[in-house]
């Protein structure tokens, strides 16, 4: 029982479960002998569907990466958004689509912007990247302002995807029922999620979200650690339900082992 | 110094912060990296700072540019920001937070166009509700049905008009509402912690500068 004294009293469990859940992972990525497959997510296929009717028809797309903590809690969910705000911003310097992105921080801006303008440098398109389409509207200026720049610049799409709180989901509200924009939206917020399941046409939901990278650029080491960390969720289930029912019993053994 | 500027620095610098802070809050460590730990979380605080000063820096650069340019025919909002920009900092720097010109700048112009900018939503509001409460399928018929009965059972006048309301509002947000509520924190629990490994194997790399 030596080992166990290493581990902090009531995390041990936790630490198992994390450097399970990295074995699992890197195994899967060893061993996987081919991509492994992945369900369809519509809001992410409608990416290229935004891109390309942007290109076709020469206006822009607008996209934001929410609310971010760049620095603090929700910062996976900011990490997220970016990695969807790469991904966007390659499609559009590749295929001459215009892009506007907005900042709720105007730390989030200088990242952003830095994201985008890679990309077109990647493309050898850097003539084609326009510091000014980036905008950034603090407080409760975020969601008007989006509004107001989807509105002037006639954008073709409205992809939001991050960490939303408060009133944020306020920025899709013109757009929803209406057909002519396109919008994505996605958040692990879940007194978040009800607005954005009502208002926007593609949802990106929860762990979707964490998905994303490895769904878009169908990367095999990405989608092997997705594999594995599906298996480890449906151990997760069956841990969650065979504790509820043995609990129900009076078994609390699995409860137990939870809080070592 | 070219190590710093390539994709690798960051990915190693934070591979490093986020194994040292893991390991300090997992294991009983000796007490050193414990100390590092901690004092790796508030450097936070500080990063926080930076990356602020940052901003308005990039900020300053991108709307300086606008108003040179005379770009278009947003260069006026460009300059009426720097300006405002400029005020707050000088007057907080000279006033401080607390201080009584800064507390005006912040109730009579900030907080009033805040609210403005928001009463202007509520028309947006109307219309949605309007629209998400027409029940034109069966899951938006389900939808209709469930929030009438939590709307109701938060306004007051409802429970004199029948106490179900309360009884069934609470059970469709307590029961109804509550599983999946949890079912979605489960899983954005092991997405955060799958995104965690990925950062921290320097497969995602998609945040930082296109990851390349």
């Amino acid at each position: 029982m030596e080992i166990m004294n290493i581990i902090i009293t009531g995390r041990v469990t936790q630490v198992i479960l994390l450097i399970l859940f990295c074995i699992i992972a890197v195994y899967f990525t060893k061993t996987l002998p081919k991509t492994p497959g992945i369900r369809r997510v519509p809001a992410l296929d409608a990416i290229d569907e935004c891109v390309g009717r942007a290109t076709e028809m020469g206006r822009p797309i607008h996209i934001s990466s929410g609310n971010p903590n760049v620095i603090g809690s929700g910062d996976t969910q900011t990490m997220a958004g970016l990695s969807v705000l790469n991904y966007v911003a390659d499609l559009c310097a590749s295929r001459d689509a215009r892009i506007i992105d907005t900042s709720y921080k105007a730390e989030q801006q200088v990242m952003q912007q830095d994201i985008i303008k890679s990309a077109f440098t990647k493309h050898g398109k850097l003539e084609n990247y326009n510091p000014n389409d980036s905008y950034f509207f603090s407080g409760t200026a975020y969601a008007p302002g989006i509004i107001g720049v989807i509105e002037d610049e006639r954008c073709v799409a409205n992809i939001i995807i991050g960490n939303f709180h408060g009133n944020f989901a306020l920025a899709f509200m013109p757009y929803a029922f209406r057909g002519d924009v396109i919008q994505i939206g996605g958040t692990s917020n879940v007194t978040n999620l009800p607005h954005m399941a009502a208002l926007v046409d593609y949802l990106v939901i929860a762990e979707e979200m964490f998905a994303m990278d490895a769904y878009l650029t169908k990367d095999k080491n990405k989608l092997s650690v997705l594999y594995g960390a599906e298996i480890i969720k449906y151990g997760i289930l069956a841990w969650i339900s065979i504790g509820a029912f043995s609990y129900a019993f009076g078994l609390k053994i699995l409860a137990d082992i939870i809080h070592m | 110094m070219s190590f710093l500027k390539k994709i690798e620095g960051p990915l190693a610098f934070c591979s490093i912060t986020m194994t040292i802070i893991l390991v300090s809050y997992f294991f009983n460590v000796p007490t050193i990296i414990t100390e590092i730990g901690s004092t790796l979380q508030q450097w936070t605080v500080v990063i926080a700072a930076f990356a602020t000063f940052l901003g308005v820096a990039g900020l300053a650069i991108t709307h300086i540019k606008r108003v040179r340019r005379k770009h278009t025919s947003v260069w006026p909002f460009s300059l009426l920001t720097i300006t405002t920009m400029a005020v707050v900092i000088i007057v907080g720097i000279i006033d401080k937070s607390s201080g009584q010109n800064y507390q005006w700048l912040f109730t009579n112009l900030y907080q009033p166009l805040g609210t403005c900018a928001i009463a202007i939503m509520a028309f947006y509001y109307l219309e949605i509700s309007y629209r998400a409460f027409r029940a034109r399928s069966f899951e938006a018929g389900c939808f209709t049905f469930g929030v009438i009965f939590v709307a109701f059972r938060n306004a007051p006048i409802a429970g004199y008009l029948w106490k179900g309301f309360d009884d069934i509002g609470t059970w469709i947000q307590m029961v109804l509402s509550m599983g999946p509520s949890r079912g979605i924190h489960l899983v954005i629990g092991v997405g955060m912690v799958l995104l965690l490994i990925r950062t921290l194997t320097w497969i995602d790399r998609g945040h930082l500068r296109g990851g390349g």
